[in-house]
């Protein structure tokens, strides 16, 4: 579909980025939260992300925007990271020894992968409007009234 | 409609550029126009789609609602480029002195 595919390829990788996000805005959000005898301490998530061909496509050798790999989520998985004791006699979490567990979420971690997920995004967009503007513009090419 | 004395013209010339790029020329080039027409139809049925979701309830993704707008829109400027062709084409022709 030429240009138009460009598009889609374009809103993969931020289908593919907002993923991240979604998934930093857990960690984040859950790093205070602490482990119950009912549920589980919150593992800190990660998304993995690989490169796939859209559906229908078999190979690229056809080198389509239509056929090309984007970005697609594999998986999201719990990191295997020790969880955070704090020292708190009075909650109602607390061990024999007064520490509760907190979720190991590594917050310069975090908010690095922020800054990355943003200008990711970014640079999807910036991709998705040159795009846009060089469909508008042979658009308007064929239009000099 | 041809004109059988002018007709042979137009049948060298689509098959010159049939040669020129390599497609061969349509059938007929109006019944082409009205498909892509209802493709585009199509396609703004799909955005007024999108645009009541957006309305409604938060997107699942709003870079996929944009895309799907984006699109919509610029099929229809192709197709309203392409009617202000056929048009500057048939008005031309009216001018022609005979």
């Amino acid at each position: 579909m030429g240009l138009f595919g460009v598009l889609d390829i374009s809103a993969a990788g931020m289908d593919a980025q907002q993923a991240r996000l979604e998934v930093a805005a857990a960690n984040l959000a859950n790093a205070q939260t602490t482990g119950t005898r009912g549920a589980s301490l919150y593992k800190p998530l990660t998304v993995v992300l690989h490169s796939d061909m859209p559906k229908g496509a078999q190979s690229v050798a056809g080198l389509t925007a239509d056929s090309l790999p984007r970005p697609v989520v594999a998986q999201t998985v719990e990191m295997d990271v020790t969880p955070r004791l704090v020292y708190d006699p009075g909650h109602p979490d607390a061990d024999a020894r007064g520490f509760v567990a907190m979720p190991g979420v590594d917050p310069i971690a975090s908010m690095l992968d922020l800054i990355s997920i943003s200008r990711s995004y970014e640079a999807n967009l910036r991709a998705f409007d040159v795009t846009r503007a060089l469909l508008q513009r042979t658009l308007d090419a064929g239009s000099h009234r | 409609m041809s004109i059988e004395s002018v007709a042979a013209i137009g049948n060298e010339l689509s098959a010159q550029m049939g040669a020129l790029t390599g497609v061969a020329p349509p059938a007929s080039a109006f019944e082409n126009l009205l498909v892509s027409i209802e493709g585009v139809n199509t396609q703004l049925l799909a955005g007024q789609k999108v645009t009541a979701q957006l309305a409604s309830a938060p997107p699942e993704s709003l870079h996929r609602s944009m895309l799907s707008l984006e699109q919509t829109r610029l099929s229809f400027e192709l197709l309203l480029a392409v009617r202000n062709k056929a048009l500057d084409a048939y008005q031309e022709l009216m001018r022609m002195q005979v």
